[in-house]
């Protein structure tokens, strides 16, 4: 019987390539799936029009258009004012360390030495810098600082 | 004639002793609440919120709180529906435009249910409850950016002015200055960073938190008065409380503007770009 079949396989096989031809539309990767969850917010958020969710447009009468002109401009000129005067402090401040530094180099050159040494691991930024908030913490200042040094004595004592 | 004269130029100069090197500290107590906003600043910033809000979406209601539920009730009990058109009655503002429970016209402000009680919505004869420091449902009050110091006006304090940077002076021979250290040997040199370090101790005591900037100098003052050469090294104090080890040490702690009034006039001009203006 299992002799008798191969032919008929053979067949078969060349009618399943002859259906394959004819279903080549049909789409048999999964391509462009998202995820269920992220499907869920987009079928709830796209069964709205945007129009509809949208505020109104803001039409400004020619007043109120160069009202807001005028303050986008003067926002932009106090923003210019203050960087460059930032600018004018950083260079001054970067001279008065060349000037600094060259004295040095000329009258002490082991000072310059020791101010010119940068550890191979970089300056360690302190941890303990707090960044500033717009509300103080409870306690706005760390009074009870005790340093490593002084914790490891007491350590051995 | 000439070589005698120059002999004797060489002789003045040579009997001029060299200055004498020292190191001043320039310690810092950086802000610990963010800079006050200028008048412009602050109405610049409240328009463009308003611009912003109101040309935000509307609120997805939908999508928070389920139809029919007790958060959704709560939630439409504290946002009553604005008023919708009607054409029997006269809008002088322009007709409402209502979608999805929001007028298009304008910004959509949304109330949400408070965990706590103010003393607004109680009834009569009803009292505020007492409400524990731990009680995580517990209305949030900021702390104030005034402190205690500001008030009394305390000019030593590491607590005041806490929006802007302070600086370290100290009163030397009635003259206010800038801590500065010279070196006791001069054998062996030590390290102007090194020297204003250990100076910041004999000073303040050694229970400082500090952060040296850098080994740099960060500015040269020639002292003529006292032939000296200053350095100055930046730091910024951390945390730790400085407590003066002379008891006669006049010190205090001040902003970039409060330091024109008490430092020598010239002295400041030849410094003030080393302050913040923050």
């Amino acid at each position: 019987m299992f002799k008798g079949s191969i032919p008929v396989n053979g067949s078969s096989r060349i009618i399943s390539n002859v259906i394959n031809v004819f279903t080549r539309g049909k789409r048999t990767k999964a391509t462009n799936v998202v995820n269920a969850s992220t499907q869920k917010i987009v079928n709830q958020l796209s069964a709205l029009s945007a129009s509809r969710k949208q505020p109104k447009l803001i039409r400004l009468c020619q007043e109120d258009l160069i009202k807001h002109q005028t303050i986008m401009n003067a926002w932009r000129v106090v923003q210019r004012r203050n960087e460059q005067k930032r600018n004018n402090q950083l260079k001054k401040q970067y001279q008065s360390i060349v000037n600094a530094m060259e004295d040095l180099k000329t009258s002490h050159p082991a000072l310059y030495k020791f101010a010119n040494y940068k550890p191979k691991d970089g300056t360690r930024f302190p941890l303990d810098l707090r960044m500033p908030t717009d509300f103080p913490p409870n306690k706005p200042w760390v009074y009870d600082y005790v340093p490593a040094e002084t914790n490891e004595k007491r350590a051995k004592q | 004639m000439i070589g005698g004269l120059r002999r004797s130029a060489i002789r003045a100069y040579a009997t001029k002793s060299s200055p004498i090197i020292s190191s001043s500290l320039l310690l810092s107590r950086n802000p610990v609440v963010t800079a006050d906003l200028d008048p412009f600043q602050s109405q610049f910033y409240k328009y463009q919120q308003e611009l912003w809000r109101r040309l935000m979406w509307t609120f997805p209601k939908w999508f928070y709180f389920r139809e029919g539920t007790l958060a959704e009730q709560r939630y439409r009990q504290l946002n009553r529906d604005p008023v919708a058109y009607n054409p029997d009655l006269e809008f002088p503002r322009g007709k409402p435009e209502i979608r999805h429970r929001r007028d298009r016209r304008f910004k959509q402000e949304i109330k949400l249910p408070k965990t706590y009680k103010l003393a607004e919505d109680l009834a009569e004869g009803e009292t505020l409850p007492v409400v524990s420091k731990n009680d995580l449902a517990r209305q949030i009050i900021p702390n104030s950016r005034i402190t205690e110091a500001d008030k009394v006006n305390d000019l030593t304090s590491l607590e005041r002015k806490l929006s802007r940077t302070l600086y370290l002076i100290i009163n030397q021979n009635g003259k206010w200055i800038l801590p500065n250290f010279t070196e006791q040997s001069s054998e062996v040199p030590t390290a102007l960073h090194k020297l204003a370090e250990d100076g910041l101790y004999q000073l303040g005591g050694e229970k400082i938190n500090y952060f040296n900037v850098s080994n740099t100098p960060c500015h040269l003052h020639i002292n003529q008065a006292e032939n000296k050469k200053e350095f100055i090294i930046k730091s910024h104090i951390l945390s730790g409380e400085f407590k003066p080890q002379d008891e006669s040490l006049k010190y205090l702690w001040l902003t970039k503007e409060e330091l024109k009034d008490k430092l020598d006039a010239k002295y400041y001009y030849e410094i003030n770009h080393l302050f913040s203006d923050v």
